[in-house]
């Protein structure tokens, strides 16, 4: 669609304009994508592959459920709440630290030449569904500072 | 694309540099291997250049212009290699014979177009995935798409990704931004209407604001003056030896069209040699295996790792704070930043480099030793053996081989000269 597009608004300056143009093909012109890495590699994952780090926690969670079970079997006691067995959602809205920001700049730097951030305007528009961190209140629609939501998108 | 490497020690220089040429368009994407990226530079002078990216420059290939260099220096020795990658600029900037005043509008003009093309792609693009989403309104939120990929792409032109200031590239004199407006005024809003009468084709939905025919305005004017490539550009790679110069040296530059008589370029990487300084090894476009090679450890799973690693990290955190009874939220939003910001940061930024640390001594510094010592025969055989891992990686893993066919070697050493070596099939 890109070489289309740059052929359609070309083709529609060429109708417009005054000035002498030279050397007018732009079949030639290689458009450069807003493409990374991730799409090719992702290309490569089977369906519905779960980050590592999702994986590490989720398991973390399921053992930490596991073992806070057979403690109260043990001490014959029911739960009395669930926020010791089940992890609540806060761990989800880790917040995005200076200190974290800091380090994923650094690492991004490592990896920047010519390659942009991929982003998306459906992210930009979603209100969030979940709990915000620690309150239990709704998070505002409002998104953070957007480098700051870029730089975390990069992971 | 195309993969390229530059190995530098004391004695000598090797440059090599794969044939593939991708060629794409909307329906199709094809690859030859018998494309000419590594040049002499002057007649009898111990420097060659490299090309990768775009292999034309103002529709004018590049093997036609260095030839057309080489031609007018006529086997002139300059002090640096510097001094030749200048002289070599300066000779497509100031040069209305090469490419005369209206050739220089036209390029001007496609310049601009393309990086409208790299908005209305993104633009396609947020549309297709809102649709998947929210099909049903996708005509209310239109106009807010495009202000969005309008925006994103502005930003990109103000601040580089680690979020500082984008910079005005230094090869153009002050004032520049201003004299692109001046001169082409009416093309750039004759450009910003082709821009949506193409996307209102499909979208007769789509109204744009006068603020953001505003940035787009900016947007052609920033794609010539900031240190910013976001169009089609070529880097262009110097090597060699320069007539005062012991020891090699090597310069690179991103370039794009020549505009008000100067040519858009920056370096962006420079080398050289010394007694006490180790070897160079600098890879150039698609250098993943190169670099996987050097270090041990595929680049990309290496972000990916460290990412990873940041992210479980901060959720266990998070996760203990939370259930830490008897604190109140500020006592563990408080908690957390403290822990975040003073601790676990600071935890991780010490094991990454200690990973770091390790790789180069494991990996890196015993591959730079050896290359540090190798004989002129030896150095270019180690150059065309990484591009070939490129090559094998490409094959195996990928349908279309971007990078490829015949490796281009040059070696060069201030006693033999240039010597090059090609295995491609004559005509």
């Amino acid at each position: 669609m890109a070489d289309g597009r740059l052929k359609e608004i070309w083709a529609s300056f060429e109708a417009a304009t005054t000035r002498k143009l030279v050397n007018r093909a732009v079949d030639h012109i290689q458009v450069p994508h807003r493409r990374d890495w991730r799409a090719d590699d992702e290309a490569h994952l089977r369906q519905g592959f779960e980050e590592p780090s999702t994986t590490a926690f989720a398991a973390l969670k399921a053992r930490l459920a596991s073992k806070a079970k057979k403690a109260e079997r043990r001490s014959g006691r029911s739960a009395k709440s669930d926020s010791d067995t089940t992890l609540s959602e806060t761990a989800q809205f880790a917040p995005e630290t200076d200190a974290a920001r800091d380090l994923i700049k650094a690492l991004k730097s490592t990896d920047y030449r010519v390659r942009r951030p991929q982003f998306d305007y459906v992210d930009q528009v979603r209100i969030p569904e979940k709990k915000s961190w620690f309150s239990g209140k709704s998070k505002s629609a409002a998104p953070k500072n957007a480098a700051d939501k870029k730089a975390f998108r990069l992971f | 694309m195309t993969s390229e490497v530059v190995l530098m020690n004391r004695q000598a220089v090797a440059m090599a540099a794969d044939s593939a040429v991708t060629i794409s368009g909307p329906q199709y994407l094809k690859t030859y291997q018998s494309v000419d990226k590594l040049f002499p530079l002057v007649e009898g002078q111990p420097v060659a250049v490299m090309i990768y990216n775009n292999a034309e420059i103002m529709s004018t290939p590049w093997e036609t212009v260095i030839s057309l260099y080489r031609e007018a220096v006529k086997g002139r020795a300059l002090d640096t290699v510097e001094a030749y990658a200048e002289d070599f600029m300066a000779f497509l900037s100031g040069n209305p014979d090469l490419f005369p005043a209206d050739h220089q509008d036209t390029e001007f003009f496609k310049h601009v177009a393309v990086v409208y093309t790299v908005i209305a792609e993104d633009f396609d693009e947020q549309v297709r995935k809102f649709a998947e989403k929210n099909g049903a309104r996708l005509g209310g939120h239109l106009s807010s798409i495009f202000e969005f990929v309008v925006g994103e792409l502005y930003a990109d032109y103000q601040r580089y990704p680690d979020d500082n200031a984008r910079a005005d590239l230094s090869c153009f004199p002050q004032g520049m931004g201003e004299q692109v407006r001046r001169r082409y005024r009416s093309e750039i809003e004759q450009l910003i209407d082709s821009l949506i009468a193409a996307l209102k084709r499909e979208h007769p939905g789509l109204a744009v604001s006068e603020a953001t025919r505003e940035r787009l305005r900016e947007i052609a004017v920033f794609s010539v003056t900031k240190d910013a490539f976001f169009e089609h550009y070529t880097g262009v790679v110097f090597a060699g030896f320069g007539g005062r110069e012991k020891f090699p040296a090597m310069r690179s530059y991103l370039t794009s069209s020549v505009i008000l008589g100067i040519l858009k370029r920056k370096q962006d990487r420079r080398a050289d040699m010394s007694a006490d300084g180790g070897p160079v090894v600098q890879p150039f476009a698609q250098d993943r295996m190169i670099r996987t090679f050097l270090t041990g450890i595929d680049p990309y799973l290496r972000m990916f790792m460290f990412g990873e690693t940041l992210k479980l990290s901060m959720n266990i955190v998070t996760d203990l704070i939370g259930r830490a009874p008897g604190l109140s939220d500020s006592q563990r939003q408080a908690l957390f930043r403290d822990y975040s910001e003073n601790n676990m940061g600071y935890a991780l930024k010490e094991f990454f480099k200690s990973i770091d640390s390790y790789q180069y001594q494991v990996h890196t510094y015993p591959i730079y030793r050896a290359i540090g010592s190798l004989p002129k025969r030896e150095l270019g055989e180690t150059a065309a053996s990484l591009i070939k891992l490129n090559s094998f990686q490409q094959k195996v893993m990928h349908s279309i081989e971007t990078v490829g066919g015949p490796i281009d070697v040059a070696v060069i050493t201030r006693n033999g000269g240039l010597e090059m070596k090609s295995d491609k099939a004559d005509l």
